[in-house]
């Protein structure tokens, strides 16, 4: 192992660095440490992009590996977190307070980026995505304008927390839920609690854990059970991952596509619908093809904006 | 990957996960390299992987794979130790670590675990910290003010924790099911 002192200093800087500008003080410092030997270099790049990866493993235990236990374990974390919370109240609301202000999130294609609010919820906004967020003191309002987001709603039962995606909104207390805007529908995933979806001139309809909701502008909410591990799997994407399990390739093509400037073509109808299984890293796209090729015997032609998949000639 | 932000974040998705693998690839293929050298040939391969064209590497681990192979083999001609025939294997590696496949996930898993036990060795404090931070997402001086600590001393918690991460790191070994079964095979059939 590398002598404790090389470790202890990357991580003092990379936490520094990663947190806050330097003061020229610390950047004097840092820099002798970086010309005092050639490994510190490295050392420090590594320090600071493990720092980074810790994120998606928090992702990842905020998820939970089962629906039941974690639940429990996430809701104790936020009734302490809410506790600990009030003990600092007034400091706090100063900080708040700026927040009255509309904040706005984007993310390009292929980004998937985590947004931790004042008040102890969190945001996950998925590729191509965009949202605004406002908290006041009886509510707080997300608008996503564009996309897909996760949100992790910590429990203030006196303010509530709004999602609104066009003209409906999904309404919720202390949750987790996944708010889609599509083309023609606005899907809405609920992993934890409760929400209650409101259209325009219908009444409220409520959605509970494990539930799937379809909006359609003038049409009934339809809501359908969702299996648990099917919606850990279509809200994979939050750890940069996508799985598949048996969705036809054009699906799994679609969703692929969805990450990245590059597109995957799939030539014949044939080849589109034949099912397709696995764990694939978002942006992917060259890696997907290859799987896709290997697993459903079809060839690979990589061009300049995009790849196709067709049926192989040689079985 | 334009801003210095991307770029590290770009590292913690690609390279991070997957070190352990390079890991154990390495310890297994250069034996008698000492656990030191082994820590320096990773570290360097960050250092020389940081200052490339991101954007232009299709396949992030296979090319961190490749570097580290160059540097177990500068190595090896400097010191004359490890067999070189064997060196040409990390190719394979490369390869089955961009299978997609469940065992990715369960290495995310396997992390996440292993992430849950060290943090329950730290001492309290400095566990809080880094959960406030980095699990529940808030910022230093939130979670400073949370804990009733200065921002400072609540830097100085969280290096603490990093470097008990990075240490943890640096011993870890990837399972060897990573490495053998059915990816290996597909793998080849492709090439």
């Amino acid at each position: 192992m590398t002598e404790p002192a090389t470790v202890d200093n990357a991580a003092r800087w990379a936490v520094r660095l990663e947190e806050r500008p330097l003061t020229p003080a610390e950047q004097a410092e840092l820099d002798s440490w970086l010309r005092a030997a050639p490994h510190h270099e490295g050392a420090l790049i590594r320090a600071r992009a493990v720092w980074r990866d810790v994120d998606r493993l928090g992702a990842l235990q905020r998820r939970g590996p089962s629906p039941a236990a974690p639940r429990t374990r996430s809701l104790g974390r936020w009734a302490a977190l809410a506790a600990s919370l009030a003990a600092v109240t007034v400091a706090l609301l100063a900080y708040k307070s700026h927040l009255l202000a509309s904040e706005e999130f984007e993310t390009r294609i292929g980004e998937v980026r985590r947004i931790a609010l004042a008040d102890g919820s969190a945001i996950t906004l998925n590729s191509d995505s965009q949202a605004a967020v406002q908290f006041g003191k009886t509510e707080r309002v997300v608008r996503l304008a564009r996309g897909e987001a996760l949100f992790e709603v910590a429990k203030d039962r006196s303010r509530p927390f709004l999602v609104w995606s066009g003209p409906v909104s999904v309404r919720a207390v202390g949750t987790v839920f996944a708010v889609r805007n599509l083309p023609d529908n606005i899907s809405v995933i609920v992993t934890d609690g409760t929400v209650e979806i409101q259209q325009p001139q219908a009444p409220a309809q409520r959605v509970r854990v494990n539930e799937h909701a379809t909006v359609r502008p003038a049409e009934q909410i339809q809501v359908a059970p969702e299996d648990p591990t099917v919606a850990t799997r279509q809200l994979s994407w939050r750890s940069g991952e996508l799985t598949f399990s048996g969705e036809s390739l054009g699906e799994a093509v679609r969703e692929m596509n969805r990450y990245s400037r590059r597109q995957i073509e799939v030539e014949d109808p044939d080849l589109a619908a034949k099912p397709i299984v696995g764990i694939f890293r978002i942006g992917d796209i060259d890696g997907f093809a290859q799987a896709a090729a290997v697993a459903l015997n079809a060839d690979v032609h990589t061009g300049d904006g995009s790849v196709r998949l067709s049926t192989s000639k040689h079985p | 990957m334009k801003t210095e932000s991307d770029r590290f974040q770009w590292l913690a998705r690609h390279i991070v996960p997957n070190e352990a693998r390079i890991r154990s690839w390495v310890k297994r293929h250069a034996r008698t390299l000492s656990a030191a050298d082994a820590d320096d040939i990773v570290q360097e391969a960050y250092a020389r992987i940081w200052v490339l064209e991101h954007e232009l590497i299709q396949h992030p681990l296979a090319y961190f794979a490749t570097i580290v192979k160059n540097l177990v083999a500068e190595h090896a001609r400097r010191a004359k130790i490890v067999p070189m025939e064997r060196l040409g294997e990390i190719e394979a590696l490369s390869i089955v670590s961009e299978e997609p496949g469940p065992e990715r996930h369960a290495s995310a898993r396997r992390q996440l675990e292993e992430l849950r036990t060290l943090l329950d060795t730290l001492p309290p404090q400095c566990r809080r910290a880094f959960e406030l931070r980095k699990i529940e997402g808030h910022t230093i001086a939130e979670a400073a003010r949370v804990m009733g600590v200065t921002d400072s001393a609540m830097e100085k918690l969280l290096a603490r924790a990093l470097a008990k991460i990075l240490e943890r790191m640096s011993e870890a070994e990837a399972a060897p099911e990573f490495e053998t079964g059915r990816g290996n095979d597909r793998a080849r059939d492709r090439r």
